[in-house]
């Protein structure tokens, strides 16, 4: 039966125009967001993908933030223990020169007296605030200062033995700082009177300043100071290893991120060549179904009645 | 000559009538509903005159209009079909947006919130660092107040509907009752007479109605049509009409019900009904409303009492032991007042809950547990069950047939969470225990060999703090002769109070405690740590020692903070599947495909709606030009007709004259 209605037709001619304005404008407003997926019914597998992305892109641009402050922490610490470093040649130099039977008693004095500011110098840098008011040397309780010296000769360690791991991957931690009792206090000497005793190395510097100052100094010293700049440069070596692990998770972590946001844009962001070239077909649809709604609509009979 | 005028008068008056019929079409061509009506013409009983039958003119045999109940009643069901995926439609996808978008959505805040978590982590003694990952618990908890707070301004939106949409449904069944009156007075004033109009009117009503809830019509031979709903509750019987009520559930006062009136009383048919709008807000009540609050709510309870859990295991800025972060959602045991048997229902495992919502009900016999999300059943003996992750425990005494119980575990989990932390001191960074070797009074070592004790981390809080510290003293014989270890002072009682350890062998880190004697120190935290290097005994007796002591002044200690952020990364919900945020996402991903799968079948629908409209329109509807030209017949018949009668009087006139003459 060839017959339409009169309603039906006009009917049909406006959906298809709001069928196709409907396609425009939701082509239209992917073209203003740049995003292919409006909500996640457009597309739920892809939307949910997207979700589960975006968490790990947020938790390793964390574990970037996070590796910063370790490698800004460890950095600090690798510079006080350079610092350290540089003090302890001289020290053993003026230990070894105080050894020389040409000096006289004023001689040692003089030499003590440099050792002891070095010494003081020493124990500064075992002080090391950091940019937060942290004492680097610490442990957990640092916010007061580890090393005190509360009588001639003394020194003692205030600080605990923790030390703190900062999360650099979702497997891997690292250990932001050393604390000072590893550091200056837990020290091998060669002097000790049972094998394995240990001494703080303020203390190993002090028995060398005493031994100068009674003209009379003990050469078996200066391996225990020999042994202090060993064991502090094993922990400079140990905290620049842990600066590498940073930087090569640093890197890892830059990868993934790089892939991560490489998937996440594939699956999100809109292919603008094929959305610009749907959007002018949509426009060209919709100009024609204009035009021929009112060409048809001005066909009646009743004109030529 | 009478014959001639006769005919010519008949053929006037019935042309008239076809031109007022169409000209009755052409004014209706934008009635909504109307069906267009044809004049059926009929020649007039002949007359016998002598041996022949002698015509006698036309009359209009019948006024009928062009309708065609069988695609009618095709476009009434894709109609109601349509109705249905689009009020389902149209409440899916408002969460759909809702859900996923990353202002609103739940997952950035769950992610700023961990990451702040980190922060805290990176820097535990900082007050900004407690006071972002305060700010951002708080973000979190409003976040999880909006989503429950959109669920239930969707549920009142729902309610609302649901109750227009009844008394929408009484107001149409009571018109289509009167128009049934009016159909079959007008069908017994004579068999040709045929109400086109009325019908109409009534078809058009029948559609309106399938449009809110499926029907099946049945039509009685007086003319007058019968309608049922659900499972065959007659809402229309020739001239009564029934009408529906809505009301709060007994069980869940949120919940509305559909019943249905009889004169005797009311019956819920809420289960029955299907189609239409209403079947379309049910199916979006039962499908996706109720199951993402009550998973939102599972994601809130899972992270509340996880990171309550872990957040008591630390320590404050103060040294105190954390308390609660977050208060938790809790049961809802909702029942009529009329049970006979009671129960009382716990969690026996957050890893283990659905989300989904549960009815118990008792038959005379047997207690049964209907799991509401697939409607799984299974029969639960009196006394304690675990289901689900839930502890059931069934009062049998006193029971009655029809008891019955409706458990939402995970309901309010969204609503319930609030921040129990307002102080950035009380948030617990740090971790409960220290271990150190042994120092003299200045913090000198005071050792021999080199071992170290890792730093104890906890399980549990109990024996915490430590009422003394704990001691580790090495011996070669400690064990026994010849059986290296460390003796453990103001620890765990004999014979747990030694942990086997041999230099020679184990120094490169041994784990305690291990299989060996797994729960040694569960009185004292659940603590763990790791022994490596080369312990000394130098005097006999009188061998390294290492103390494990409570954590007085550890304002760096992020130990805690670390375990709170991994909470983030750990498969704690359904079945232990799950991360919190991968229990979102896949809601996300479920509601987005439930919603995608609507709006492909409602368009479909509505193409099957929109042709069987097209085919209807073809036999029923108005054409215009069609008219025009019906016009144009009718009218040249007409104008032939009053020729007839003009004839008829030329005729007449001449037969006088010639009389005359």
């Amino acid at each position: 039966m060839d017959r339409i209605s009169t309603s039906m037709l006009f009917d049909r001619g406006v959906s298809g125009m709001l069928q196709q304005q409907a396609k425009l404008s939701k082509t239209e407003l992917q073209l203003a967001t740049g995003k292919r997926i409006m909500s996640p019914r457009d597309d739920p597998a892809a939307a949910a993908y997207l979700l589960d992305l975006r968490s790990t892109i947020s938790q390793v641009e964390q574990y970037q933030a996070n590796s910063d402050r370790a490698r800004a922490r460890l950095e600090l610490e690798e510079t006080t223990l350079k610092g350290v470093g540089d003090l302890m040649p001289r020290i053993l130099e003026l230990a070894i020169q105080g050894q020389n039977d040409t000096n006289t008693a004023p001689d040692r004095n003089a030499i003590a007296m440099e050792l002891r500011q070095l010494n003081d110098e020493l124990l500064a840098l075992a002080n090391t605030k950091d940019s937060n008011g942290e004492y680097i040397f610490a442990g957990f309780d640092a916010d007061s200062p580890p090393f005190t010296n509360p009588v001639e000769g003394t020194y003692t360690y205030r600080g605990d033995m923790g030390s703190r791991q900062l999360r650099i991957s979702a497997t891997r931690q690292v250990q932001d700082r050393d604390n000072g009792f590893d550091v200056f206090m837990n020290v091998e000497i060669a002097t000790g009177a049972t094998p394995g005793e240990r001494r703080n190395i303020f203390e190993t510097i002090h028995q060398v300043i005493t031994g100068l100052e009674a003209n009379a100094p003990d050469s078996a010293y200066l391996d225990d100071i020999h042994l202090a700049q060993q064991h502090v440069l094993d922990y400079r070596v140990s905290s620049g290893a842990r600066l590498n692990t940073i930087e090569q998770q640093n890197n890892v972590n830059a990868d993934f991120l790089l892939t991560m946001q490489t998937a996440q844009s594939e699956v999100e962001d809109l292919d603008y060549l094929e959305a610009v070239s749907r959007f002018q077909q949509q426009l060209l649809a919709l100009e024609a179904a204009q035009q021929s709604f009112s060409k048809v609509q001005g066909l009646s009979l009743f004109n030529y009645l | 000559m009478s014959g001639i005028l006769s005919i010519g008068v008949s053929a006037l008056l019935a042309n008239r009538q076809a031109m007022d019929t169409t000209g009755h079409n052409i004014a209706n061509v934008n009635t909504e509903g109307y069906s267009r009506q044809r004049v059926d013409f009929a020649t007039r009983l002949p007359a016998l005159t002598g041996s022949h039958f002698i015509g006698s003119g036309v009359e209009v045999a019948q006024i009928r209009r062009q309708y065609d109940d069988f695609i009618a009643n095709q476009m009434r069901s894709s109609q109601s079909v349509a109705s249905e995926l689009d009020a389902y439609f149209s409440g899916a996808s408002r969460l759909d947006d809702l859900l996923a978008d990353p202002d609103s959505g739940l997952q950035p805040a769950m992610e700023s919130f961990f990451n702040a978590l980190q922060g805290l982590a990176d820097d535990p003694a900082s007050s900004a660092a407690r006071q972002v990952a305060l700010a951002e618990a708080r973000t979190l908890v409003d976040r999880f107040h909006y989503i429950d707070g959109e669920f239930n301004r969707s549920r009142d939106h729902l309610n609302d509907q649901i109750d227009f949409t009844a008394s929408e449904i009484n107001r149409i069944a009571q018109s289509i009752a009167d128009l049934n009156a009016d159909v079959t007075v007008a069908y017994g004033v004579s068999d040709s007479a045929i109400p086109n109009d009325l019908l109409d009117q009534r078809d058009q009503l029948i559609n309106d109605l399938s449009k809110l809830v499926d029907i099946q019509v049945l039509e009685q031979s007086d003319g007058a049509l019968n309608v049922f709903i659900g499972k065959g509750q007659a809402l229309v019987m020739a001239t009564d009409a029934a009408t529906l009520s809505t009301m709060p559930s007994s069980l869940d006062p949120s919940r509305r019900e559909v019943a249905f009136n009889y004169p005797f009383g009311t019956q819920t048919i809420t289960d029955q009904l299907s189609g239409g709008r209403i079947g379309g807000l049910l199916r979006f009540r039962d499908q996706i409303l109720d199951p993402a609050q009550n998973r939102v709510g599972l994601i809130a309870l899972g992270m509340a009492t996880e990171l309550n859990d872990q957040h008591r295991l630390g320590l404050d800025l103060d040294g105190l032991a954390g308390t609660n972060l977050f208060s938790t959602g809790s049961i809802q045991l909702l029942e009529p007042g009329t049970n006979g048997s009671s129960i009382t229902v716990g969690y026996d495992s957050i890893s283990n809950l659905t989300g989904s919502d549960y009815e118990l009900s008792y038959d005379g016999t047997d207690f049964h547990l209907t799991r509401l999300s697939d409607q799984t059943t299974t029969t639960l003996p009196p006394g304690i069950s675990v289901v689900d992750g839930l502890s059931i425990d069934i009062d049998a005494t006193g029971a009655v047939a029809g008891d019955t119980f409706l458990i939402q575990p995970t309901r309010n989990g969204a609503e319930s969470l609030n921040l129990l932390v307002n102080d950035v001191r009380k948030l617990a960074a740090a971790g409960p225990l220290q271990s150190q070797p042994a120092v003299d009074l200045n913090g000198n070592p005071t050792n021999t060999g080199n071992a170290r004790v890792t730093l104890p981390s906890v399980s549990n809080a109990s024996g915490l703090p430590l009422g003394a510290p704990m001691e580790l003293v090495f011996s070669n014989d400690a064990g026994g002769s010849g059986v290296p270890g460390f003796t453990l002072l103001n620890g765990p009682a004999a014979p747990d109070d030694f942990l086997p350890y041999d230099p020679a062998t184990e120094s490169a880190g041994k784990i305690f405690p291990n299989s060996a004697n797994p729960t040694q120190f569960d009185a004292f935290g659940g603590m763990s740590f790791t022994i490596s290097g080369m312990p000394q005994e130098l005097v006999a007796g009188a061998g390294d020692r290492f103390i494990i002591n409570n954590n007085t002044s550890g304002s760096s200690d992020n130990r805690n903070a670390l375990s709170l952020a991994d909470l983030q990364g750990l498969d704690h919900l359904l079945g232990g599947n799950a991360t919190f945020g991968e229990t979102y996402s896949q809601m996300v991903a479920d509601i987005g495909a439930k919603t995608h799968h609507a709006e492909v079948n409602l368009a479909a629908q509505e193409g099957l709606l929109e042709r069987s409209k097209a085919a209807l329109s073809e036999v029923a509807g108005v054409n215009l030009d069609e008219e025009a030209a019906k016009l144009i017949q009718f009218q040249q018949a007409y104008q032939a007709s009053a020729q007839m009668i003009s004839v008829a009087n030329t005729l007449f006139d001449t037969l006088l004259s010639a009389v005359r003459s």
